[in-house]
């Protein structure tokens, strides 16, 4: 995948407030990966007037409706994983020893769900969990080489989609973010041109710390990649490019 | 050798669960007096209840020498929620590339040179085994919080992480928050501790990590306890 389409689709990820329009993005990073199906699941949100589930998934109406009528939510191995632990969930490492569940996925696969999938378990802050799970036709080494490729973007997708859902879900105005110091020199620095390695000796710590302080305001801004993030910032006026230097110690100019 | 064990399986591997929650009250309660709380001799706390993934390293007898737990930390978890003041700028660190590992510890008798030999034997396997799970679950860094004893602990094996800010006391304890990168640096360091490769982490221990359904016979995968 193009990485300005990944952030295109962040962007407007970060800008959707309703599941609707939310789905309508997963579509395109389904279409921009190859992939077949996307899921989402979430339980526990904080909804005002109680907690409830929020579903977004792109399977077929009969499959939709056959999981229903069999009550398959009870035995789907995904949803028992993914409920507990919060590692990344390979469909093709289930145990299918079980001949329940090779019907399952026998049936899955009839109903063109996909071959395999990659489902990220989500917990969030207010106590919610969420899985979120994209599948393809690929198999044996194809499957292995695209979730290799897939799996990082993949888990920035579904914790951004996971956030427009709870948006969705929730009328409270989402607090402004602020920018801790360190992450706001390191994002200058960044738009600056440095290299992590010069930022660590500019600011005296080491270039994987630097990583560290990115990543994290990657995360509070919501964005794609640190590219997305400077911009973001400074769109946000979070960072200035003046050249003054106590100006690196101020957190807001405006 | 490493044993992963998800919270929710944690009624399958009795024993180990069992030492690790001991060892946890000799380290911390007994040796270092920290302000835990201790029920029926585990040292336990809310973030147990979150069914942490653990991580344990055992001798050749299997039994627990050190571990450690680890938790998102985009949920609930020790440093934004129990210790934010050890966060820069108040802000809570949320990414779902960065995992929190707490209650990192390793199993000490007071004698220096086998509590130097256990330290270093321990503190690789579970190094290299962070790094392990961290690239499997396409992470970038682990953040820890630690204290200072911990910390020129692990700087005398040069595994020390890199403080996010000056220490802070907390509870007559001085506490530090720290980060690990994940990637090969680390594993190669890590490595060169445990001496080469005599002690690597077998992948499939993660393999067998991810296949989680509890379809076999649960006793197969059990640590041989009695009830």
């Amino acid at each position: 995948m193009h990485m300005d389409d990944f952030f295109d689709l962040i962007d407007r990820l970060a800008r959707a407030d309703r599941i609707e329009a939310a789905s309508t993005i997963l579509e395109g990073f389904l279409r921009e990966w190859g992939l077949c199906n996307g899921a989402y699941a979430a339980l526990n949100l904080p909804t005002p007037g109680g907690a409830r589930p929020l579903l977004a998934v792109t399977y077929s109406a009969e499959w939709q409706k056959h999981y229903a009528q069999n009550g398959y939510v009870d035995l789907d191995p995904i949803v028992r994983s993914g409920l507990g632990g919060f590692l990344p969930i390979d469909w093709a490492e289930i145990d299918r020893s079980d001949p329940i569940i090779r019907k399952f996925f026998g049936e899955a696969q009839e109903f063109d769900v996909g071959a395999n999938g990659l489902t990220i378990p989500i917990r969030g802050r207010f106590g919610e969990f969420a899985l979120f799970t994209v599948t393809s036709h690929e198999t044996g080494s194809a499957w292995r080489a695209l979730k290799q490729d897939l799996l990082r973007d993949l888990m920035v997708f579904a914790f951004n989609f996971h956030a427009a859902a709870l948006r969705s879900a929730g009328p409270d105005e989402e607090p402004a973010v602020h920018l801790p110091l360190r992450e706001a020199s390191c994002l200058r620095w960044k738009a600056l041109g440095k290299t992590d390695d010069e930022i660590g000796r500019i600011l005296g710590i080491s270039s994987h710390t630097v990583r560290f302080h990115l990543e994290s305001a990657r995360a509070r801004l919501k964005t794609a990649n640190t590219t997305h993030t400077v911009a973001r910032a400074l769109a946000l006026g979070l960072i200035n490019m003046s050249y003054e230097p106590n100006h690196l110690l101020t957190k807001k100019r405006r | 050798m490493i044993k992963i064990i998800p919270g929710e399986w944690r009624e399958r591997f009795p024993r180990l669960i069992d030492e690790m929650h001991k060892l946890r009250r000799n380290v911390f309660y007994e040796r270092l007096k920290w302000q835990v709380t201790v029920i029926n001799r585990w040292e336990v706390d809310g973030y147990d209840a979150l069914d942490p993934l653990y991580v344990l390293s055992l001798d050749e007898n299997e039994r627990v020498i050190g571990g450690l737990r680890l938790l998102p930390t985009t949920g609930f978890n020790m440093l934004n929620d129990t210790f934010p003041q050890l966060l820069p700028d108040g802000a809570r660190i949320q990414s779902p590339l960065i995992w929190e590992s707490s209650r990192f510890t390793v199993r000490m008798t007071g004698d220096k040179g086998v509590d130097f030999l256990t330290i270093s034997r321990a503190t690789a396997e579970l190094g290299m085994a962070l790094n392990e799970i961290g690239k499997a679950a396409a992470l970038t860094h682990i953040v820890t919080v630690y204290d200072g004893a911990m910390h020129r602990m692990l700087s005398r094996v040069g595994c020390a992480g890199e403080p996010l800010g000056p220490p802070q006391t907390i509870g007559g304890v001085e506490t530090y928050a720290v980060t690990y990168e994940i990637g090969t640096q680390w594993d190669r360091h890590v490595r060169g501790l445990a001496g080469g490769a005599s002690m690597s982490v077998d992948p499939k221990v993660i393999d067998s990590l991810r296949t989680r359904l509890g379809q076999g016979d649960p006793s197969s995968s059990s640590d041989g306890a009695r009830p």
